[in-house]
C-alpha cells in the first residue's frame, strides 16, 4: 500500500523557508555559475542543458535525494561546460585543489597543536607579539 | 545548518575538526580561485550573489504578486496574460526567466509545477527551490501519480478536481496562483501576502488563514 518513495516527510522542508542551501559550497557553486553567465562565458540555458545531461546520467543508476546529490551534479555540469569553453587551465586544478586541502589540514593541525600545552592545559596566549622596537 | 558537526564536546577527544572538507567544497573553491585569478569572475561578486539569493529574495516576492492579484482584478488579468510584465510592475523579475506563465487554481482545477529534467524554478520570485522539488522522487512521481503525491504531501483533493501538472523548462517557468482561502475576505493586501506560502505557489499546498 505504501508507495516506494514516501513524500510525506518532504512536505516539511528540512531547512526553514529561505534557507536555500544546506552547505556553503552549494551556494558557492550556484553563485559561481550565475557570475559566469553574467560574464557571458555561457548562458543559463546552456548550463541548464549541461545540468540536464548530468542529472540524466546520474538517474540512470541512482536517485537524487537531497541538496548534496543535486549540487554535486551541478558542479559536474559546471566543470563540463568550463572544459568545453576552454576557459579553465585544467592542468592547474589539481595543484590548486592540493593547496586548498593542505591549507585546511594545516589549519586543523594548528588548532590542535595550539589549543593545549604539554600538560594538557588550555593555552590562552597571543600567537605573535609584535612589540614596539626599542628606540 | 544547525546542530550536527558543531557539537564541540568538552572532552578533548571529542573535537570534530577531523571532518574532512568535502571534495565538492574543494572543487568549488578551486574553480572560484582560478577563475578569480584569471579575472573572469570576481570573488566579491560571488559573495554578493549568495547573499542576494539567501537574504533578499525568496517566496515573499511571489506572495506579494499573489496578494496583489487577489485584491486587484485588473492586475490579475495582466498577470495571467503576461506574468513577467505584471511582476515587473512590482519591481520583480530578472534575467533568469524568458516567460512566466501564471496558472490559476479554481474550485475545479488544481495546478502543480514540476521540472522533470532538472529543477527549473521561478527563482526571481520564489527564491531557490526546496530540496524535495529537486528530488528524483518528486520529479518522476508528480507526473505519474500527482493526486497521490499531493495527498502524501498533505494536500488531499476531491476526486472531481482536475489536476494539471506543468513541466518547467528553461524558457518557461510557472507560478501557481492559489485560491484565496475562505476567511480571508476582510484581509488587507499585506496581510494576505503573509499567508501565501512557497508550497502553495508550487501547487503542493493550499493557502490557509
Amino acid at each position: 500500500m505504501r508507495p516506494v518513495h514516501d513524500l510525506g516527510r518532504l512536505a516539511a522542508p528540512s531547512a526553514p523557508d529561505g534557507l536555500a542551501f544546506e552547505q556553503p559550497w552549494e551556494a558557492q557553486a550556484f553563485a559561481l555559475t550565475l557570475a559566469l553567465s553574467e560574464r557571458g562565458v555561457f548562458t543559463l540555458e546552456e548550463f541548464q542543458q549541461s545540468l540536464i545531461s548530468r542529472i540524466g546520467a546520474y538517474e540512470a543508476t541512482a536517485c537524487i535525494v537531497g541538496g548534496e546529490d543535486y549540487y554535486t551534479r551541478w558542479i559536474e555540469a559546471l566543470q563540463d561546460l568550463l572544459a568545453e569553453r576552454g576557459v579553465l587551465p585544467a592542468a592547474r586544478m589539481p595543484v590548486v585543489e592540493a593547496d586548498i586541502v593542505f591549507d585546511a589540514a594545516s589549519r586543523k593541525a594548528h588548532q590542535h597543536l595550539s589549543a593545549r600545552d604539554a600538560d594538557g592545559r588550555l593555552k590562552i596566549a597571543p600567537l605573535v607579539i609584535d612589540r614596539p622596537s626599542a628606540t | 545548518m544547525s546542530g550536527h558537526h558543531h557539537d564541540h564536546g568538552h572532552d578533548d577527544h571529542d573535537h570534530d575538526h577531523g571532518a574532512e572538507k568535502p571534495w565538492q567544497a574543494v572543487r568549488t573553491e578551486a574553480l572560484e580561485s582560478l577563475l578569480n585569478d584569471l579575472g573572469i569572475i570576481s570573488s566579491a561578486r560571488i559573495d554578493e550573489i549568495v547573499s542576494h539569493y539567501e537574504d533578499k529574495i525568496g517566496p515573499k516576492s511571489g506572495a506579494r504578486v499573489v496578494a496583489r492579484a487577489w485584491t486587484d482584478p485588473a492586475f490579475k488579468a495582466r498577470l495571467l496574460a503576461d506574468g513577467l510584465a505584471a511582476c515587473a510592475e512590482l519591481g520583480l523579475g530578472g534575467p533568469e526567466t524568458e516567460y512566466l506563465h501564471v496558472v490559476e487554481n479554481t474550485a475545479t482545477v488544481h495546478n502543480v509545477v514540476v521540472c522533470t529534467l532538472c529543477s527549473c524554478y521561478p527563482w526571481t520570485i520564489l527564491g531557490l527551490p526546496p530540496a524535495w522539488y529537486k528530488s528524483s522522487a518528486y520529479r518522476s512521481r508528480a507526473v505519474r501519480e500527482p493526486r497521490r503525491v499531493l495527498a502524501e504531501m498533505g494536500l488531499t483533493l476531491a476526486d472531481d478536481v482536475t489536476i494539471q501538472v506543468w513541466d518547467s523548462v528553461s524558457e518557461i517557468r510557472y507560478l501557481v496562483l492559489p485560491e484565496r482561502p475562505p476567511g480571508a475576505e476582510g484581509m488587507t493586501e499585506d496581510e494576505l501576502a503573509d499567508i501565501v506560502t512557497r508550497d502553495a505557489m508550487i501547487g503542493v499546498a493550499r493557502v490557509q488563514v
